[in-house]
């Protein structure tokens, strides 16, 4: 996160507000409407306070004042109402409009980005993020421009009316704006660096229950307790710091206007006294001085908001700007076309070279041919790029250099959605998502039918404990769903590729031994997955390499060895070598 | 009203600044009513002295009027400082009580709550809980003293007027908040319930990108997403459809109280009862109690969440942790000999036996390798005996006694655990290993990296021992977090030694270097090792095989060999190719 784009914030959130330029537009203007039938109101209070306190009126001769009263009461109740309103949709609009938005852009930015970025730091950005911005549009705008309008209507009733309480609103009025932003301007420097150290420590928090068993095991468990109360407790400090500083803009605020209402309701009462001014005219002004200072006071709450909606907005342009200067869409063709549907493409790496964003090379000048049918096995040592061809096969990863050719179009042509049709992959560690094993497996082809499923899971030996699931497909499984083993939830995502129908499959084998009816089963679920598909593998058993049509051998991100168990093994290579005490 | 006293109980410690904090906006409240009301008596009283030609004692009341304006001024500073340090200070305590409520709890029980979005809610919740003293408790009990502190003065002047407005009052700060509150109940719930199912699909879509976006169902969740966004924003615009309601509803109650004072109060004036001054006293007094009552609205609407986000949060407290530790514990032995005596124990009641009749005894010094496939109860063994987990039946002896016997803090003071899925905290790679001792120096650290052949690796590191490690240990490799996660378990130097599959992820120079460098570290110090890798069972003197939870072998490897099928099946030469063996480099020759 660059200092640049943390201080574009700001910035960001004023370029937003053409989206929702009408509904604030509307707030504006019903609170304005509003504020107009306050005076009058004042007005005609001040003209019945008269009436009764100096001309000993009754009932009956204030009759049309209080009814008048009563209408406008009325009315500033519906403009009330349906300014909350229209601030809503100016918030409903916005979170609807950048949520989405952050989301067609998190669909750019790839595996490599997302493997790099603490999921929970990216959720919180599309959520409670996202969330806070609501704040800036529906109520900071809005009452910012009231701030300004309201003051200066009643502003233009009291000048006439009496200029030396007028003079007093116009010396005290700039100076709270001025104030404001004299003061706003440091605690939103420290705001900004509070709402990073909040960050953190509720990161913290996350962290050590998520960590809780390893804290456990080392007997740091009550010391993580002791830690949590002492971050807890900085952070509490470190707020109190910033909240001295922001309130003390409020005080001068709150100083500033209460105090010139003394000072307005003093001098009325001594112009009074001496007959300079009528009662009615001093009530008047004595009603409105602290609808004069409202708006502006709720400015300091209300800046509260914006600094906050700042804040949440950093992590938004951060991600945004990611985005657009991250790596590139891996691939940002459009064509839709030139695939024979249903038939595996004859896919070519020509030359690819990949390097990680920190300049460090994972793939270097690879030439691969995959041909439509084939096995081909992928092995070598832990980062060796074996994880990173896979992507780069798949589409995930664009190469840095060389290009993808798949039945002789240039895979860059394509749209990414038309090339994942052809694909499907068996990570290592399959997610699973939130809802059924059904919304699991039907991933690809949420239209799939029982039958279809069945039989997919048949064929990658998951049947048998799906079937003893309590409600089969329609158990739930995800994070607080189910829990299967590792070897149940690598064949349940075999079923899942199965169901995709997809003709060419990327298998990233789970690296841990399994037990014996476990690892049978895997192998015939492999073969089931390979017949008739091309499937690449990135195999750690043997049973699998063997079967392989060609095994491509991967050092340092160059293939060093092509070709079948028996050639590599006699070839006494890398290969060999690999298979290390297994001398036959 | 039970929820509330549970969060009294959590923020009892607190009372102190919540009194305190009470009083300065209590004070801060009344004073700007009581300005308000003065001032419009000041003014009324001048301008009839002066029509009647009177002199009047104006210091009186414009002195009081400017001490109001600074009480006003002062206490709202201080108030606001009080009462956002007590919302600090509740949070802090929620977040050790919801901590030490986990803590305890054994590894099966502590497996099932794990996950990204239930965490996040659970924190968002403590939020939750943390501000209801501001946004429920102040208003509520400062709004409340001030309207009957207003209402005392309104019976003054007229017991009609102090009762018509108290009605008013109570329908604008209480009848009517609280119909709006009860109406946005059931939106509210649902609201909170959406954002959960929103917090949990987004998690699924960032952490599933790959997937989602191969079987091209990246789309369709992000339009459930969507979806989910424009529910919530549904139930969102009924709670705004309802404060809307809510604030024109307390416009038009204070208003009607200040039309009905009007009304009441004119004829008494008439009549003589009170002097026409005291009018702008009165009905300025009802506009200004409109302060006290604003923020009721918003009260009643914190009030739902804050039920919702409390029976979330309660629900942690019915559970009891499974491991109870002893009233008395027995000293920690001298003598670290461990023996498994017809053990039996699994994940839920109605599962298969993860472990199953395991009996062994493991001599102080003694260097054991346990192997077995996935799921063949290695990880059980180990959590038996770093007692996260209980034996239903069969018992786990340490130096003689049950481990039950002890406390598990000893117990666990004597292990040095590697285990099988190594959690790298978001700090420095330098704190991550000092997780095995935080009181060790720099030098042990550095002992510790290289006994575990991962200082090399560290120092390569664009910050060498200060590098952050991200929410997984992003930036490195398998092989190199597993180090680290020895690198941890080393620094302790406890009697006995247990490393759960210490080889994934390296290859065997590696692991070759490690046995280099540790050898002497082990010497003497009892070693389990779980592992399936040859190289790591050879330095074994004795290996236990397991398989589907039962120990079907036990004895010195070569023994094994001859008489154990599930031994040779689990080290068959060549059965299984290492996969992360670099080869020869000066074998290395590049096609293309």
């Amino acid at each position: 996160m660059s200092a640049t784009t943390a201080a574009d914030a700001p910035g960001w959130l004023a370029s937003q507000k053409s989206r929702v330029s009408g509904p604030v537009a509307t707030t504006i203007g019903l609170g304005l409407a509003g504020g107009l039938l306050l005076i009058v109101q004042a007005s005609l209070f001040a003209l019945l306070a008269n009436a009764v306190i100096f001309d000993n009126a009754g009932l009956a001769r204030i009759a049309p004042w209080l009814i008048g009263i009563a209408a406008l009461v009325l009315v500033r109740a519906g403009l009330v109402y349906a300014a909350q309103q229209s601030a809503f949709v100016a918030g409903r609009r916005i979170k609807t409009a950048i949520r989405a938005r952050l989301i067609a852009r998190l669909g750019t930015l790839g595996i490599v980005w997302q493997r790099a970025t603490p999921t929970g730091d990216v959720v919180n950005t599309l959520t409670d993020g996202v969330e806070a911005l609501e704040a800036y549009y529906a109520r900071y705008l809005p009452q910012s421009a009231l701030a300004a309008l309201i003051p200066l209507s009643i502003l233009v009733v009291v000048v006439p009316i009496d200029w030396l309480s007028a003079l007093i609103l116009v010396i005290t009025a700039p100076l709270i704006p001025v104030f404001m932003v004299f003061i706003g301007r440091g605690a939103e420097k420290l705001n900004q660096r509070q709402w990073r150290r909040m960050g953190q420590l509720s990161g913290h928090f996350l962290d050590a229950l998520s960590g809780l068993s390893t804290l456990r095991i080392f007997n740091l468990g009550r010391r993580e307790a002791r830690l949590i109360a002492r971050f807890s407790e900085e952070y509490r400090l470190a707020t109190l710091r910033v909240l001295r500083l922001a309130f003390v803009s409020s005080l001068v605020l709150e100083f500033l206007a209460t105090v010139s209402i003394a000072m307005v309701a003093v001098l009325i009462g001594f112009r009074l006294l001496w007959g300079d001014l009528g009662f009615a005219a001093g009530f008047v002004v004595l009603l409105l001085a602290p609808e004069f200072y409202l708006p502006l006071r709720n400015m300091g709450s209300v800046y509260h908001a914006r600094m906050e909606a700042i804040g949440a907005a950093e992590g938004i342009v951060v991600l945004l700007d990611e985005a657009e200067s991250g790596p590139a869409t891996a691939m940002p063709g459009t064509e839709q076309i030139g695939l024979a549907a249903g038939r595996a493409p004859y896919i070519e790496l020509r030359d690819v070279g990949l390097c990680y964003p920190d300049g460090t090379p994972a793939l270097r000048a690879i030439d691969l041919a995959i041909t439509p049918g084939e096995t081909v096995a992928i092995v070598g040592a832990s980062g060796a790029g074996k994880s990173t061809l896979a992507g780069v096969l798949l589409g995930l990863l664009a190469p840095s250099t060389g290009q993808v050719w798949v039945d002789g179009i240039d895979r860059s042509q394509l749209d990414a959605g038309y090339w994942h049709r052809f694909c499907a992959w068996v990570p290592q560690q399959p997610r699973l998502f939130h809802g059924t094993v059904r919304d699991n497996l039907a991933l690809a082809d949420p239209a799939a039918d029982d039958a279809t499923l069945w039989h997919a899971l048949e064929r990658a030996q998951a049947r048998d404990f799906v079937a003893a699931l309590a409600d089969g497909l329609d158990t739930a499984i995800g994070e607080r769903g189910l829990s299967l083993s590792g070897g149940e939830i690598q064949r349940l995502a075999i079923a899942r590729a199965l169901v995709s129908q997809a003709p060419f499959v990327v298998v990233d084998e789970a690296s841990a031994h399994l037990d014996r009816p476990n690892e049978v089963a895997l192998t015939a679920a492999l073969a089931e997955l390979g017949a008739g598909r091309s499937l690449v593998v990135i195999a750690h058993r043997l049973a699998t390499i063997r079967r392989a049509d060609r095994i491509v051998v991967l050092d340092a991100g160059r293939i060093v060895e092509i070709g079948t168990h028996n050639r590599l093994r006699a070839a006494g290579g890398p290969y060999a070598a690999m298979l290390g005490e297994a001398p036959r | 009203m039970s929820d509330l006293r549970w969060w009294w109980q959590r923020a009892r410690p607190y009372r102190g600044a919540f009194a305190l904090g009470l009083v300065l906006s209590i004070v801060t409240m009344a004073s700007n009513m009581a300005l308000l009301a003065v001032s419009g008596g000041f003014i009324a009283a001048m301008a009839a002295a002066g029509l009647a030609g009177l002199d009047m004692n104006y210091f009186t009341p414009a002195a009081a009027i400017r001490g109001l304006a600074i009480t006003r001024t002062v206490g709202r500073y201080f108030e606001r400082l009080v009462n956002h340090d007590a919302t600090l200070k509740v949070l802090t305590g929620l977040r050790v009580w919801f901590y030490n409520q986990i803590e305890p709890l054994s590894a099966h029980q502590w497996s099932r709550l794990r996950g990204g979005d239930l965490l996040a809610r659970v924190r968002s919740d403590i939020d939750t809980l943390s501000g209801v003293y501001l946004q429920l408790v102040v208003p509520a009990i400062a709004g409340g003293l001030c309207i009957l502190g207003a209402t005392a003065v309104w019976a003054c002047y007229s017991g009609a007027v102090a009762v018509v407005n108290l009605a008013c009052l109570v329908v604008a700060g209480g009848v009517l908040p609280w119909a709006v509150a009860r109406a946005g109940e059931a939106p509210g719930q649902a609201a909170v319930a959406v954002a959960a199912r929103l917090k949990s699909e987004t998690v699924d879509l960032v952490a599933g990108l790959g997937e989602l976006q191969i079987f091209g169902a990246f789309e369709r969740r992000a339009d459930e997403v969507a979806a989910l966004t424009e529910a919530h924003l549904d139930h969102q615009a009924r709670l705004s459809r309802l404060t809307g309601l809510g604030q024109a509803g307390v416009l038009v109650a204070v208003n009607a109280a200040l039309v009905a004072t009007v009304l009441l109060i004119v004829p008494v004036i008439r009549a003589g009862a009170i002097a026409p001054v005291d009018f702008a006293v009165v009905t300025l007094l009802v506009l200004a109690s409109a302060e006290a009552v604003a923020q009721m609205p918003t009260a009643w609407q914190a009030l739902g969440q804050f039920r919702a986000a409390t029976r979330r949060l309660r629900a942690f407290e019915a559970l009891r942790p499974a491991i109870i530790e002893p009233e008395t514990p027995l000293p920690a032995p001298r003598r670290h000999t461990l023996v498994f005596d017809r053990v039996c124990a699994r994940h839920t009641p109605d599962a298969p036996w993860a472990l199953a009749e395991a009996t062994f005894s493991i001599a102080p010094g003694e260097h054991v390798a346990i192997i077995g496939a996935s799921g063949a109860g290695k990880s059980t063994l180990v959590h038996l005996l770093t007692r996260m987990t209980l034996a239903e039946r069969g018992m786990v002896r340490w130096g003689g006694a049950p481990v039950a016997a002890y406390d598990s803090h000893d117990l666990r003071a004597a292990l040095a655990v590697v285990p099988q899925h190594i959690h790298l905290f978001h700090a420095s790679v330098a704190d991550n290993i000092a997780v095995g001792d935080p009181a060790a120096d720099e030098g042990a650290l550095v002992a510790a990296a290289r006994a575990a052949a991962i200082h090399d690796d560290i120092m390569a590191l664009p910050e060498g021992y200060d590098t952050l490690v991200g929410e997984q240990g992003m930036r490195l490799s398998g092989g190199q977090i597993r180090r680290i996660g020895i690198a941890r378990a080393l620094l302790r130097r406890a009697p006995i030694v247990v490393m759960d599959e210490p080889g994934e992820g390296l290859d065997r120079a590696t692991a070759e270097r490690f046995w280099q460098a540790a050898g002497s570290y082990l010497a003497g110090r009892t070693l389990l090792v779980v592992s399936h890798q040859p190289e790591w069972v050879a330095h074994c003197e004795r290996v236990i095989v397991l398989d589907r939870g039962r120990v079907v072998g036990d004895g010195p490897p070569e023994t094994l060999a001859e008489t154990c099928a599930e031994y040779r099946r689990l080290t068959r030469p060549g059965g299984r190719l290492d996969p992360d063996q670099k080869p020869a480099r000066a074998a290395c020759l590049t096609l293309s």
